[in-house]
């Protein structure tokens, strides 16, 4: 079942005089439970095409279904429930909430998708646990390191269990030992949970661990190469 | 809820700049509700000053009495009866008093010093209940109801050169035609602040006037002091529907300069609230834009996540809020606070300035504050107001954030 389908996606920044098509025609489909990255160099398109899945930002023309349903026509706040809702985003620079715990950064997705306070603790701290953050809990983002707020942002970003989780060069900011425990983490998490994740990465490591490498230059699609299991 | 703490956070992220921010609002708002607790109490002063020592909140007599006052004019000194009982409780206190002219004299022979003067004479104890004119002595002490005692206006005492002790001769015409003379003894000089009250003004006791003035049992005049002095012209006219021998005249009749700046008191202070708040305003404006602009990319990475523009816009208005209520609150405490104490125990700044009289009452240099309810929560509601106003421009330009813009500059 296709999570996310894009039709001839193009996005036109114009920069003064001159266009940049930073996507140009893209036209794409991540299936349920995929473990896919977009791979490329800086500037071929990768985190336009991420920004327009996850409905950051509008196409310029084409189409992108989010479930089935099509985005273009959704209006910011639809977008802004549809991200709340179905998906789950992982930033370079992990982005959490700096005056917030780990726990209550994970929690506060729960609160605002109106979960019940009864659920949180049942929810959150099995997760903590399979992500080994249970005695950082109440750490705020200041006192982690980079590998372990990153860690914390894939606990927010699934939390709401969400279509699908959109990670833009998730291990760029980590060293290396810390960015092959996060991505096997991500990698456990596709496997026995079945969450579908699409990467935007020029990362050898995430490349080589991705299920699907779907290449990118100049804004389209160069190729899109499934690895056998 | 979880808006709410990281609201509150927030405000604490960068300490210092919310500190010197709300150190800001607090001053203002303290010094806002001081402001308006003096000015209060500089009216009220006002009020007080022209009507405790002279016509009280509402001055009872016959009709034409007040207008053209003559000592044949004189009414019951019996007036509890007819004083509806409903305005009793509003009622301090009433005061009877006498009013007249007469020559008093000082020394003998070469050395006599004679002058002419009103005579205002009084019930002693319901004037030392209800009025202020025992706090003006000066020398010597007030009335203790003895017959034969005076007291002197400083002026006047200085121009017949009495001091206490003296005997001075009263002299002047009754209300049946006789001839009213008789020797007093100064018990006490006073000071009311007004030259000119002081150098013609001297106080007897009531039931020794009425008999020198041939008017037993009457008076010229009853003041009533009342709870509320505001309440006068109301209470006046209840007295003058139901009465037609008497005619009730409340204060501000008398005093209608006083009166007039009543009228305008509400919109002197909301005057004084948006001064005040104009400059404030710009200061935590200031802060809420700079801490806004800081972490636009933040909202951004929120809106990323799920969280819509109205919840992002309700954090703002609540970081706002709570600097402006917190700031509104411990404001309006201190200022209550010094209200408070200034009210109980006022500043005397006699020493430094002079009194000065004005619209028929005297300005005292006294630094005396009254606390109000008005004057506490209008500068607290006009901080909240403040918390939303500076956050409408942050609001706004949410509204208009574009994510993916914020989260690539950032």
């Amino acid at each position: 079942m296709s999570i996310v389908s894009t039709t001839d996606l193009k996005r036109v920044y114009e920069s003064g005089a001159t266009e940049v098509k930073a996507v140009n025609g893209v036209s794409l489909s991540i299936e349920a439970g995929e473990f896919a990255v977009l791979a490329g160099p800086s500037g071929s398109g990768k985190t336009t095409l991420l920004n327009l899945i996850g409905g950051l930002d509008r196409p310029t023309n084409g189409s992108v279904h989010l479930d089935g349903e099509l985005l273009n026509d959704k209006s910011d706040d639809e977008l802004t429930r549809a991200r709340l809702f179905k998906i789950g985003f992982i930033f370079q620079a992990y982005n959490l909430v700096p005056v917030l715990s780990a726990y209550e950064n994970v929690q506060f997705i729960l609160q605002i998708q109106g979960v019940p306070d009864s659920e949180h603790a049942g929810r959150i701290m099995p997760l903590f646990e399979e992500l080994g953050l249970s005695d950082l809990a109440h750490r705020r983002p200041g006192e982690l390191s980079g590998g372990q707020q990153q860690r914390v942002a894939v606990a927010r970003a699934i939390i709401g269990r969400p279509s699908i989780i959109l990670a833009d060069e998730p291990t760029a900011n980590l060293d290396s030992e810390s960015a092959v425990t996060l991505l096997n983490l991500m990698h456990r998490l596709n496997l026995e949970q079945k969450v579908t994740f699409l990467f935007s990465s020029h990362d050898s490591k995430v490349i080589n661990i991705a299920q699907r490498v779907i290449s990118m230059r100049d804004g389209k699609i160069s190729d899109d190469v499934k690895k056998q299991q | 809820m979880m808006i709410f703490r990281i609201a509150w956070r927030n405000l604490w992220r960068n300490r210092r700049r919310t500190q010197l921010t709300m150190g800001a609002m607090i001053f203002a708002c303290a010094m806002l509700v001081f402001s308006l607790g003096y000015y209060d109490g500089f009216l009220w002063s006002l009020i007080n000053n022209a009507t405790e020592k002279e016509n009280g909140h509402v001055f009872i007599a016959l009709p034409g009495y007040y207008a053209n006052p003559t000592l044949e004019d004189a009414c019951s000194e019996a007036i509890s009866s007819q004083i509806p009982a409903s305005l009793k409780p509003e009622i301090k206190g009433v005061c009877p008093r006498l009013q007249a002219y007469a020559l008093l004299s000082c020394g003998t022979g070469n050395d006599n010093r004679t002058q002419p003067s009103q005579i205002i004479a009084v019930d002693y104890q319901a004037e030392l209940a209800n009025s202020k004119l025992a706090n003006d002595m000066v020398t010597g002490n007030f009335l203790s109801g003895q017959e034969r005692e005076i007291l002197l206006g400083q002026g006047l005492a200085r121009k017949i050169r009495a001091t206490i002790g003296s005997e001075v001769i009263f002299f002047s015409s009754a209300a049946d035609g006789s001839i009213a003379s008789e020797i007093l003894l100064v018990k006490g000089i006073f000071s009311s602040g007004e030259n000119m009250r002081d150098s013609s003004l001297a106080i007897m006791n009531l039931k020794a006037a009425q008999q020198l003035l041939a008017l037993e049992d009457r008076v010229h005049s009853h003041r009533l002091f009342l709870r509320n002095p505001m309440q006068a012209e109301e209470i006046a006219s209840q007295i003058n529907s139901g009465q037609k021998g008497l005619e009730a005249t409340p204060w501000q009749s008398i005093f209608p300069q006083i009166a007039d700046i009543l009228k305008i008191w509400l919109g002197v202070q909301l005057f004084t609230v948006a001064i005040y708040y104009a400059a404030m305003a710009l200061i935590t404006f200031n802060t809420m834009y700079m801490a806004f602009l800081e972490r636009m990319h933040e909202f951004a990475v929120m809106q990323a996540i799920g969280l819509t523009r109205g919840l992002l816009a309700m954090l703002i208005l609540c970081e706002s809020i709570v600097m402006a209520t917190a700031s509104g609150l411990i404001g309006t405490a201190i200022g209550a606070c010094v209200n408070l104490v200034l009210f109980y125990y006022p500043i005397d700044l006699s020493r430094w300035m002079e009194s000065i009289t004005w619209g028929g009452s005297s300005i005292q240099p006294i630094l005396f504050c009254v606390p109000s309810l008005l004057s506490n929560l209008l500068p607290l509601l006009a901080m909240i107001l403040l918390g939303f106003a500076v956050a409408a421009l942050p609001t706004w330009r949410l509204y208009r954030l574009k994510p993916v813009e914020a989260l690539r500059e950032g």
